[in-house]
């Protein structure tokens, strides 16, 4: 084992400094398993484990020590918080990473910046998981251009649609709003709540009359009703 | 000529059956009569119940949750006990494994855990540690598990006045994420004791999805009924925020947020708008069906300064970006009108070493009932920032209060 940490402090010399200088948190760290969150997703645990210097480490454990999906996602995660710039191997890896992976690298990168390339491979993902990220991620990063919005309408998963909902409210994409009025048709009242509350923060009128046309004050969904009735007492 | 004692015991709660005694001479019958018997319902607990020991798990290697385990040793000494957490998978998430119930009749008295069908790390805490004699555990449902089977999710309130209608026990209230929701077994099951007439609200806003995140229950004899609701409100937490000078550092919160003062928390658009959608769709309405099915009044509502954030891994759901304070592990005292309270410490301040001039516990504890002693416990590392706080990490066993056969 210590062969093999050597061999690899070696052929990094960052990696050879921090075994050499700090022999025991090396091991710990390199060692080291993340513990499940409350909804179960491995993370790290620990703030000793933040700092920019030991992420020559968690990059080996990422691309080179052969863990699971699951604890290279928590060490994206750790890498993270330590530089909310992730190395650029990690970028360069995104095609030939998992599903569960490139939702991250993309959930990670794109709300803090414009990666043109990143974007665009994004934007031609079919995975659902990335394509959400994708749209969080153009919600709340006003260099990121809005026209994925538009195809991730047509998605089934809700998850998605709620996304594409946000980034039209946040992004204030008043072009879109015929395309937010047709999602009050959704069946789901759950899209239909997250439209209507997206339309009324950009053209309260028109969500004043699509209330009015479509009864949404008497939704049995409490949390509809609610806000439909808000809309009317204005 | 003697009292008959017989003893009845029943295989299902709040059931009713009924028994015939016959008195026969020679084979005749003298003599009948029905009578009908009543099976004690399992009753969950509530905040006004005194406790009798908290609980959480600890783990005292390089790193551990000292800091989260020592208040409660520290106050508490042997009412509280703690299981090693390498034992069980690094699981520290004891609310959402069991919920303690209790049920008893005029001459016995037992506890009981509800174990859930979450079944992770601590899947087996509750036969190893805590079946006995004096506790019995017991399991409804069998499906696939999802975030709502935890019970952080399952609570219920003190005794409530909703119309003509008391409820001496209180009722019960869990939440459901779109259409997930407790196991539909569970659900029946707590249907079918009728003294907690259950609630079910609606917290989609939310990234772990239990009611535990964002109210709780604190005794308070000066409130008309006894105690207060202490909900999240995100108007106040950006009034609070407001309140404050833009520099106001905030050294932890940058290490994790980068939000290292409170003006980079403030001109953070997204996040307002976030919040603001959290409070309309969400908040409100449910402090609406907590007045219309739990009889509260505003009076009776406590509402606290709250941030919400999406953090990551959530898929753009929320959790509490201030330590979630109304996630508090309330120690009720044996006169059920006051408490020690293990709550959440924000770490709104500077000097991270002590609570002294932390402008969030300064207005959190002007709000808090005087019947409540507050405990800062640093949850940061090992439960806020992997979204829970110390509530969903700790449990408590408490003492029932009512006869429900006078009910």
């Amino acid at each position: 084992m210590l062969h093999l940490l050597l061999s690899m402090a070696l052929a990094n010399p960052d990696l050879h400094n921090l075994e050499t200088d700090y022999p025991e948190q090396y091991e710990r760290r390199w060692n080291l398993s993340p513990y499940p969150n409350r909804i179960g997703q491995l993370h790290f645990v620990g703030s000793d484990l933040i700092s920019p210097d030991w992420i020559p480490l968690y990059l080996e454990r990422y691309h080179q020590k052969g863990e699971s999906t699951d604890v290279r996602r928590a060490l994206l995660y750790l890498m993270h918080r330590c530089d909310p710039n992730l190395h650029p191997s990690i970028l360069r890896s995104y095609e030939s990473e998992s599903v569960e992976l490139r939702a991250t690298i993309v959930e990670l990168t794109l709300p803090n910046r414009f990666d043109a390339s990143l974007f665009n491979l994004s934007s031609r993902d079919s995975s659902e998981s990335v394509q959400r990220e994708l749209l969080l991620a153009i919600s709340s990063n006003p260099d990121l251009p809005i026209k994925p919005i538009r195809n991730a309408l047509q998605s089934k998963d809700v998850d998605v649609l709620q996304a594409a909902i946000r980034a039209i409210h946040w992004r204030e994409a008043v072009e879109l709003i015929p395309d937010l009025i047709e999602q009050l048709n959704h069946p789901s009242t759950f899209i239909q709540l997250k439209a209507l509350y997206a339309l009324s923060k950009l053209d309260r009128a028109e969500a004043k009359r699509q209330v009015k046309r479509r009864r949404f004050d008497q939704s049995t969904d409490h949390h509809v009703s609610h806000l439909a009735k808000g809309l009317m007492q204005d | 000529e003697e009292d008959l004692n017989l003893q009845i015991e029943s295989t299902s709660f709040n059931a009713q059956a009924t028994l015939t005694l016959r008195i026969e001479e020679n084979g005749t019958v003298i003599r009948s009569t029905d009578i009908i018997v009543q099976s004690a319902p399992l009753l969950v607990a509530h905040h006004l119940q005194p406790a009798e020991r908290m609980m959480s798990m600890s783990y005292d290697g390089q790193g551990g949750n000292q800091s989260f385990v020592k208040p409660f040793e520290n106050v508490l000494g042997d009412r509280f006990t703690s299981y090693r957490l390498e034992d069980y998978n690094f699981d520290v998430w004891l609310q959402d494994e069991f919920e303690f119930a209790n049920t008893f009749t005029p001459t016995t008295q037992n506890q009981f855990a509800i174990d859930s069908i979450r079944d992770r790390g601590l899947a087996y805490l509750s036969e190893e540690e805590l079946l006995s004699p004096d506790m019995s555990v017991g399991t409804w449902g069998n499906t696939y598990p999802n975030s709502q089977d935890s019970f952080g999710n399952l609570e219920a309130s003190p005794p409530v006045q909703v119309g003509d209608t008391h409820y001496p026990f209180g009722r019960i209230y869990y939440g459901k994420w779109r259409e997930d929701r407790l196991t539909k077994k569970l659900r029946t099951f707590l249907d079918e004791q009728e003294y907690q007439s259950p609630v079910e609200l609606d917290i989609t806003f939310l990234c772990v999805g239990h009611v535990d995140e964002f109210v709780t229950f604190l005794p308070d004899p000066t409130a008309p009924q006894g105690f207060r609701m202490m909900i999240t409100d995100v108007n106040e937490g950006y009034d609070f925020l407001e309140s404050l000078p833009g520099n106001y550092l905030l050294p932890l919160y940058g290490q994790t947020y980068r939000y290292g003062d409170v003006e980079t928390i403030l001109s953070d658009t997204s996040l307002r708008r976030l919040n603001e959608e959290i409070q309309e769709l969400y908040i409100e309405p449910n402090i609406e069906r907590f007045k219309t099915e739990f009889g509260l009044t505003d009076e009776e509502i406590i509402r606290i300064p709250m941030i919400f954030e999406a953090p990551r891994g959530c898929s753009g759901y929320a959790a509490a970006l201030i330590p979630g304070v109304v996630n508090m592990a309330v120690f009720t005292h044996d006169s059920g009108e006051s408490a020690d309270a293990f709550i959440p410490d924000p770490f709104f301040r500077s000097n991270l070493g002590s609570t002294e001039g932390d402008a969030y516990i300064a207005v959190f504890e002007e709000l808090l009932p005087a019947s409540i002693t507050p405990h800062w416990v640093d949850d940061w590392e090992w439960y806020h920032t992997q979204l829970g706080e110390v509530h969903c990490g700790s449990n408590t066993i408490r003492k029932p209060i009512e006869n429900w056969w006078e009910f």
